[in-house]
């Protein structure tokens, strides 16, 4: 098998996640609950992924990261918080539907979606800052889309937010782990929200939000934390209020190890074997007739898409599963991005590499790709 | 004789203990009674009396809420005095 769907979760993940994993059964028990030795020694791994994460992220207060089940999770935190009392919110044409349904949802809401060209790093700042009424109360953007592996200009946007008095909520599903993100450089920042199992390498399951500058948080579940017990009201303290019930404590210990090995590759390391991957794949791609890969090398980072003319994109998934390659086809969950991209008809095929991906691999992908394009 | 210093949460006992260590500060992370933690569920830090001053100017520059310092004395508790 060689899995090329890192976008949707990255597979394998390194030795010392699965150890982790199975330590963390073998001998935790539930952390920030009891006193002894087992939960105690659970609170220690909990607290050490919270500081790796704070290190990681540029964040001072380790209490400020918050674990969830997964990026969705924290961005209905973010999103829910922002604007619980209402508002006006503007997205880039790029987001995930764990962006556009939480809002669609909320009844006292309203939002605008921008739409711009792939890779115009400019028309979006420029549009999405010309979409900003009065009411506006943040802006909403992915770092990275994960269907083209666009980079949006987040410096630019968090500063346009300062200028305008309104937050940036930030979803770094795609960067988190490959892109640098330091917290202390996005002022006007309220929220960061990731999964812990894609570039971070912990196990499914694992998510987080990072809280920035802002003082509007609010919790969309309540209930035990540990602390605060004679009270029926919610901790408002940090991360307690956000983190009712038990965690999953065996996760955030492989999620630990997970972020231990990205900072001992190093970002720069990891972002440019990847692109050097993409890169070589979509030269690879260039010479095969009737395909078309998504790609401008000055703003990506991730995922590649392609469409073939000869059939759709999950039947061309379908065939290449035929032969051993996982890959992602059809919208991703991001019908916005489609239609910013014009490929809201058939969708996308989607490759998206890990550290672990080796050029030999897409040498073989190419090789595939080309006799099934060549017999269609 | 020892000190038990009570936060609100395992996050930040865990935190103190990090900070405690790092200044060289022996330490032990233990549930107090409900009583030290206003009756609520808290955690605390025992530490040895004669650290208490070398963690209390810890403390001072660091933002987490503390509940209460404590001196413990055969079983029986009494507010420190700093």
């Amino acid at each position: 098998m060689i899995y090329f769907d890192n976008a949707a979760t990255s597979l394998p993940k390194p030795q010392t996640v699965y150890k982790a994993v199975e330590a963390a059964m073998l001998t935790c028990g539930n952390p920030g609950r009891s006193g002894h030795k087992a939960s105690l020694h659970a609170g220690r791994i909990v607290y050490d992924c919270r500081e790796s994460i704070a290190d990681l992220f540029g964040l001072p207060e380790p209490e400020r990261v918050i674990f969830t089940q997964n990026a969705t999770h924290a961005l209905n935190i973010a999103i829910k918080s922002q604007l619980h009392d209402g508002g006006h919110a503007v997205i880039s044409g790029y987001e995930h539907n764990s962006v556009a349904r939480p809002l669609q949802m909320m009844k006292n809401v309203t939002f605008t979606v921008v739409h711009t060209p792939l890779f115009d790093c400019d028309k979006a700042f420029e549009e999405i800052a010309a979409a900003v009424k009065p009411d506006t109360k943040c802006i909403i953007s992915t770092h990275v889309s994960n269907v083209f592996g666009f980079i949006l200009p987040l410096e630019r946007l968090d500063r346009f937010c300062g200028q305008k008095g309104i937050k940036l909520i930030i979803d770094a599903s795609q960067s988190a782990g490959i892109l640098p993100i330091d917290i202390k450089t996005l002022p006007n920042t309220s929220f960061i929200c990731m999964p812990g199992h894609k570039a971070l390498y912990g196990p499914q399951g694992t998510g987080i939000l990072l809280c920035g500058n802002t003082d509007s948080i609010t919790s969309i579940m309540e209930g035990g934390t540990g602390s605060e017990s004679s009270n029926l009201n919610q901790p408002d303290m940090l991360p307690d209020m956000l983190e009712s019930g038990t965690l999953n404590v065996c996760g955030i210990a492989g999620l630990l190890a997970g972020v231990k090995y990205v900072s001992e590759k190093g970002l720069r390391n990891i972002y440019e074997n990847e692109e050097s991957l993409c890169q070589r794949l979509v030269s690879g791609l260039y010479h095969i007739d009737g395909l078309k890969a998504f790609y401008d090398k000055k703003h990506h980072c991730g995922p590649v898409s392609i469409v073939s003319t000869k059939m759709p994109s999950e039947e061309l998934c379908f065939l290449l599963g035929e032969k051993g390659f996982c890959l992602r086809g059809g919208l991703h969950c991001s019908p916005l991005a489609h239609i910013s991209a014009g490929t809201q008809k058939e969708g996308t095929a989607r490759i998206s590499f890990s550290v672990f991906s080796t050029e030999k691999e897409v040498d073989s992908f190419l090789e595939e790709i080309r006799k099934l394009q060549k017999e269609a | 004789m020892g000190c038990l210093i009570v936060v609100g949460s395992i996050t930040y006992a865990q935190r103190l203990a990090r900070l405690f260590s790092s200044h060289g500060i022996a330490l032990s992370v233990i549930k107090p009674p409900v009583s030290l933690g206003h009756g609520s569920c808290s955690y605390a830090l025992r530490i040895k009396e004669a650290d208490l001053q070398k963690a209390a100017a810890l403390l001072s520059g660091i933002s987490i809420k503390i509940k209460g310092i404590y001196v413990v004395e055969n079983g029986k508790y009494r507010e420190a005095e700093i």
